[in-house]
């Protein structure tokens, strides 16, 4: 949908985004992860086209730039303006046909679960009611492109469920997303493709599928202390770890799991437990950053 | 484009600056334009409306500029196809303003006429100075 060739953002003396490449799929929802300062807002407004880039180019892969809606970080709203009539407004501007604006903009609250809210200024509307109302407002006219920042902030668990639920359900409708968060497990449950971008420069692109399935591990409990047989299964494989009665299997010795267990009972040891685990977000995101 | 621009001109309507702005235009035809002094001279009603005209024209677009210049309206602008659309919905609120203030312009030569009258009139008192007319 849209190709980013390597861009640059300087904001001297620091630079902001560094020759970043990325291709932002239609249909996708993208994870843009990344410590405070390391670009990612910056990113997203010069996708929306709030700042220029110094180097490099934006453009839309087909031949019309996609329309977009944006929720950017900050809940800035015109604060004497009612939720409804703020809404309208938005619907109207994304060419919603005047018809249709009422309609639209009550599924839009129904959507953010904000109905009750429609005639209230937003001056008096909690931050929470802001979040979603920002979110209302993203939806409207169903844009090709959504840009999310950071949208679980300031909501109760209820409300991060509603946007979860939100953004699954726009995935599930075709709408292109790029959602970034410093919220690691909720990017883990709702993107389909995870970025992590720290000092400007993209350190980690994947699916996130192929994300979690990059490092498999396994853990092997014993119901004893294995120090008698260490030697012996670390001979098996370099990355085993032994660890009082715990075996970690990490990378490729994954593979070699049947002969430990082999070497484990033959040597007259009980298994207690053992477990396959995936690589989690924080585990990633702590080692790119790292 | 005409959204954008009903926007404007209601919120600087609705707030302080758009108030000042209009009681200016109120003043500036109670001092400059006294009917006491019979129908002004063409030159001179030219010279005040221009002065006038490009001085609030120039302070509204000011106003509505940096009102559509706050973050608040990044939500706003990223749904047009054109940013030229929001420039031009600017431009077109800063002219609808001054306008309306020229509107008021015969309201306020009518309520001028209307004092004056009151002033020369035989029930009333002419010592406005005093604060209230007073019925002799």
């Amino acid at each position: 949908m849209i190709a980013i060739n390597h861009v640059t953002k300087q904001f001297y003396p620091c630079v902001a985004v560094n020759d970043v490449s990325l291709n932002i799929s239609r249909g996708e929802v993208l994870g843009l992860l990344g410590p405070n300062g390391a670009g990612k807002t910056t990113l997203l407004k010069l996708i929306a086209g709030f700042l220029h880039p110094d180097g490099g180019r934006i453009e839309p892969v087909a031949l019309d730039m996609p329309t977009m809606g944006l929720k950017p970080e900050h809940l800035l709203f015109p604060v004497n303006l009612r939720v409804a009539h703020y809404l309208k407004m938005i619907a109207r501007l994304s060419n919603v046909d005047g018809a249709r604006v009422d309609q639209v903009v009550a599924d839009g609250l129904k959507r953010v679960e904000l109905e009750g809210a429609a005639g209230k200024r937003i001056q008096s509307c909690s931050k929470g009611m802001r979040q979603r109302l920002a979110l209302a407002q993203v939806i409207l006219g169903k844009p090709d492109l959504v840009l999310i920042d950071e949208p679980f902030n300031g909501l109760d668990p209820e409300g991060q469920a509603c946007v979860r639920r939100l953004i699954q359900e726009l995935h599930e409708e075709g709408c292109t997303i790029l959602l970034s968060s410093h919220r690691l497990y909720e990017i883990t449950r709702v993107c389909s493709r995870l970025v992590i971008i720290d000092r400007g420069k993209i350190r980690y692109e994947n699916s996130m599928a192929g994300a979690m399935e990059t490092r498999p591990w396994v853990t092997v409990q014993a119901t004893q202390d294995l120090a008698p047989i260490r030697s012996q299964l670390e001979a098996l494989h370099p990355a085993i770890q032994v660890d009082g009665p715990i075996i970690t299997l990490s990378e490729n010795a994954v593979d070699v799991r049947r002969q430990v267990l082999l070497v484990v009972l033959e040597a007259g040891f009980d298994v207690s437990h053992v477990e396959q685990k995936q690589a989690t977000v924080e585990e990633i995101y702590a080692e790119v950053i790292r | 484009m005409f959204t954008l621009v009903g926007y404007f001109v209601r919120h600087l309507f609705f707030s302080l600056p758009g108030a000042l702005y209009a009681l200016l235009g109120l003043v500036f035809w109670t001092l400059f334009f006294d009917p006491r002094l019979g129908p002004p001279e063409i030159g001179y009603y030219i010279l005040m409306n221009g002065t006038f005209g490009v001085l609030v024209s120039f302070l509204v677009t000011l106003t509505i500029a940096g009102y559509a210049n706050r973050a608040m309206h990044y939500p706003l602008l990223v749904r047009l196809h054109s940013r030229v659309e929001y420039l031009t919905a600017v431009l077109i609120g800063a002219l609808a303003l001054p306008l309306y203030i020229r509107s008021l312009w015969p309201s306020c030569q009518r309520f001028n006429t209307l004092t004056s009258n009151l002033r020369s009139s035989r029930p009333f008192s002419t010592h406005w100075s005093s604060g209230f007319p007073l019925i002799s």
